[in-house]
């Protein structure tokens, strides 16, 4: 028996001032504080971090780990390591919890037993205005909106460690982070085990904290960077993830400017790295205009350029990089492809996915093939609630093809146009209106 | 010339439609189990449509945006989480009680969903709007002294009891599904406002013929999210108007209020919706258009009052403009304005010029184009006035 139900792990690493404000919000919580231990993980703190700690007076019991620099990974397993609750949950030591997060993670594990449990991080840009934060808090709100889509399957990257919950049990099975990723994504490896292992994600709307963002400019270069050499880990550790990491993205790709950057980043990374500083430049007189559009595409190229530095300080040349791309994988064999007829209805077709959990699906409707959907290797395994928007985003012709060569589309809306629609060809504007 | 205004259900089409006397055109809005797919425009014979005229309108009708239903309504998918509970509807109104009670009446008609119905009576030259709201017991009055449809718009989002302030205008009427369409897209937290389409009630005279021709209110039957990412902020007409909106009432905190010295009731007579969704989508965040959440607009029925609306959008467009280059430092409001000339107004007017000329009269688009050359000025001589009306508080 467990002493505690949930024990929560904080890395921290010199923010002695957000650390106090989410200690504050966890002595908040609905859920009963005597049930809760927090550990905070003091990594490599060089500001007075552990001394102010030790000071101050907590509703629930507090247990403080000091240690050097092992990054976020490292830091996150030593305090699972001493966790004696059944569920554990992990927050970054930038967020600011809602009252009912403890509660709402803890209801999670109760409705959905062994399930990992991904909370809100609602981004707080404390009244910020610039571009970048726009731009961050965009990219945060996306990665949740797509989670709330219902019948969501969720992907290796969506693993994010700043608010999360899982059973205590299933984190020591799997070994807990891989400390190798000692700067970013310790969490989508995990995730991508997690996957792997068969287990299933939900997002808890209301296990949300908030999120106060504090990436700037140059915080994003450095992130970057530390995303292509952490994307070369993950490539060569799981090598069927390859395929979708972004260093794959540039293979063969024709695109002077993509060739260009490649070149600056692997041959002369001097040179680029001055380059690099005057974009910067040009992207301060390009907000002071408002001129979104340029601004955004300096962007991206100073974002490619930073994650390519980063791949090839890893790799150390460009060789390098191509014989990772082109080497050969044992790719495991993975029979858990099913067919299913939609023909015979959505219940029964939704029970067996469930059942069977495959990896991809051979569709048909009575006679008419619909397609196959291709074994994302990046992705869960497939529930029955993740078929109807599968068929909504990838085979809506072929669907309405088949529906109407069996009769079931009227003469009058535009059988026989459908019946004609060639290859499976979709209009690209879907969606959006043709003016 | 005169238009009847038709809806045809496609579960449920008749063989041919008859009645319709004077009418030499009939607006046709069709719908699939009540959603919107498609809108035709068909002659009218003796005074009915027949079976062969139909069949050739309707066998256009089978595109994508029905298709997208047929296909929406065999998997039946869900919308993410629904908004739940309820919102506020407001009616900026002045001195038009007879449209008001025409759209008040259909308000009440609408599912009870909680909803608050609140009218603001902009500095009114009498109390016959007051006389008229104190009968109906389900919906709240409120009077703005400042003059000026902002300021109105301001007042709603103040004085509304719930987070979702959905606005409809005194000449509109709302469709029953309506409120529950324009609240449904709220669960993404950028989204501070969503649009409707906006469908003619009537289309009586030449005049608002003109208008549906030439500025309709109608972006079309698919839902669309904008964002900066994907729309040119300064471009906001295509996104939607006043006459159908609802905004997240913290916008006012999140990128500020409507600007008073913008829209009806000032001397820049327009803009005030547009320079609010550009404002949303230059702060970040992003506007969803839902074809689903129709609402009948009644447009102005004289060439007078087409006239001058036409030269109040010129007006306004270029005033807001004004507010966004010298206000909010927004340098692409210069390309915007050359994008709209180039591609718009410059070949509409030399087409109006030509001779034999049947698509925009001339002096619609130069009420227009002169309405433009006023806009900044008459920001700036509304910013001074809005700034005097507060200072002399």
């Amino acid at each position: 028996m467990k002493r505690y139900t949930v024990s929560i792990v904080i890395p921290t690493h010199n923010r002695s001032a957000s650390l106090i404000r989410l200690l504050t919000a966890l002595s908040k919580q609905t859920y009963p504080l005597e049930e809760i231990e927090v550990i905070v993980v003091a990594n490599g703190c060089t500001d007075r971090t552990t001394e102010i700690l030790k000071q101050i007076q907590t509703p629930f019991t507090l247990k403080i780990i000091e240690q050097s620099d092992q990054g976020p990974a490292g830091a996150r397993n030593n305090g699972a390591g001493r966790a004696e609750g059944r569920f554990l949950i992990f927050l970054d030591d930038d967020v600011e919890p809602s009252s009912s997060l403890v509660e709402s993670f803890v209801a999670a594990h109760t409705c959905s037993p062994g399930k990992i449990a991904i909370g809100y991080l609602h981004p707080n840009m404390d009244g910020k205005r610039d571009f970048i934060s726009k731009e961050l808090r965009r990219w945060w709100e996306d990665q949740f909106n797509a989670m709330r889509e219902p019948g969501h399957r969720f992907s290796y990257h969506e693993m994010l460690s700043g608010n999360f919950s899982i059973e205590y049990e299933k984190f020591r099975q799997l070994g807990g982070f891989d400390t190798k990723f000692r700067a970013c994504l310790d969490d989508s490896e995990f995730g991508f085990r997690l996957l792997k292992s068969g287990a299933s994600f939900v997002f808890i709307e209301n296990a949300k904290g908030d999120h106060h963002e504090n990436r700037n400019l140059r915080g994003m270069y450095v992130r970057k960077y530390n995303e292509g050499q952490a994307e070369v880990l993950l490539a060569q550790k799981h090598p069927e993830l390859r395929p979708v990491l972004t260093l794959s993205r540039f293979q063969g790709y024709s695109i002077i400017l993509y060739r260009l950057i490649l070149t600056f980043a692997f041959y002369l990374s001097r040179i680029g790295d001055i380059a690099s500083e005057t974009l910067h430049k040009l992207l301060f007189i390009l907000e002071w205009l408002r001129l979104r559009r340029p601004w955004r595409t300096i962007l991206n190229i100073l974002m490619i350029y930073w994650y390519m530095r980063g791949v090839a300080d890893k790799l150390g040349s460009k060789k390098a990089y191509l014989n990772l791309l082109n080497e050969d994988f044992f790719q495991e064999e993975d029979e858990s492809v099913i067919e299913i007829d939609l023909a015979q209805g959505f219940a029964g077709a939704e029970q067996r996915i469930d059942e069977e959990r495959p990896k991809g699906l051979k569709l048909r409707y009575g006679k008419h093939e619909i397609g196959t959907l291709n074994q994302f290797p990046e992705m869960e395994y497939l529930r029955g609630d993740h078929l109807r928007p599968i068929l909504a985003k990838y085979f809506q012709i072929q669907i309405l093809k088949a529906l109407a060569s069996e009769g079931l589309v009227e003469e009058k809306f535009g059988k026989a146009r459908l019946i004609e629609f060639g290859g499976g060809f979709l209009p690209a504007d879907l969606g959006e209106d043709k003016e | 010339m005169t238009t009847k205004i038709l809806e045809i259900e496609l579960t449920d089409i008749p063989d041919d439609i008859s009645g319709l006397g004077r009418y030499d055109h009939a607006f046709i809005l069709f719908r699939f189990k009540g959603k919107p797919v498609n809108r035709s425009v068909v002659p009218v014979k003796n005074g009915q449509i027949d079976s062969d005229t139909l069949n050739d309108v309707l066998h256009k009708v089978g595109d994508w945006s029905l298709w997208n239903r047929l296909l929406s309504d065999y998997l039946k998918l869900e919308n993410p989480s629904v908004f739940k509970g309820p919102a506020t509807v407001a009616i900026c109104t002045r001195d038009r009680p007879k449209d008001l009670q025409r759209c008040i009446e259909a308000l009440l008609k609408l599912n009870d969903d909680g909803q608050e119905i609140l009218v603001i009576d902009n500095y009114p030259s009498s109390d016959a709007t007051f006389n008229l709201v104190k009968k109906y017991d389900h919906v709240s009055y409120v009077r703005e002294d400042k003059r000026g449809l902002n300021n109105a718009r301001n007042r709603a989002l103040k004085e509304a009891a719930y987070d979702i302030v959905a606005f409809i205008d005194d000449d509109a009427v709302p469709d029953p599904g309506w409120l529950r369409a324009l609240l449904r897209n709220f669960h993404d937290p950028l989204v501070l406002c969503t649009t409707g389409m906006t469908i003619p009630y009537e289309l009586e005279t030449e005049a608002q013929e003109w208008f549906e021709l030439y500025s309709t209110f109608n972006r079309g039957f698919f839902r669309k999210t904008f964002d900066s990412s994907n729309v040119s902020p300064h471009l906001s007409g295509h996104i939607g108007a006043g006459v159908n909106m609802a905004f997240r009432r913290s916008v006012v905190d999140l990128v500020g209020p409507f600007d008073e010295a913008l829209d009806a009731g000032t001397p820049t007579l327009s803009g005030g919706d547009n320079e609010m969704f550009t404002r949303i989508l230059t702060q970040g965040y992003r506007i969803v258009y839902e074809p689903d959440a129709i609402n009948f607009h009644c447009h102005r029925r004289t060439w007078g009052e087409l006239k001058q609306t036409l030269h109040g959008y010129g007006v306004g467009v270029y005033a807001a403009w004004t507010r966004s280059l010298l206000c909010d430092r927004e340098f692409s409001v210069l390309w915007a304005a050359w994008l709209w000339f180039n591609s718009n107004q410059l070949p509409t007017l030399i087409r109006s010029l030509l001779p034999g000329n049947r698509g925009i009269p001339f002096s619609l688009i130069f009420s227009e184009i002169s309405g433009c050359i006023k806009g900044p000025w008459a920001y700036l001589i509304s910013r001074n006035q809005a700034r005097d009306r507060n200072w002399s508080r």
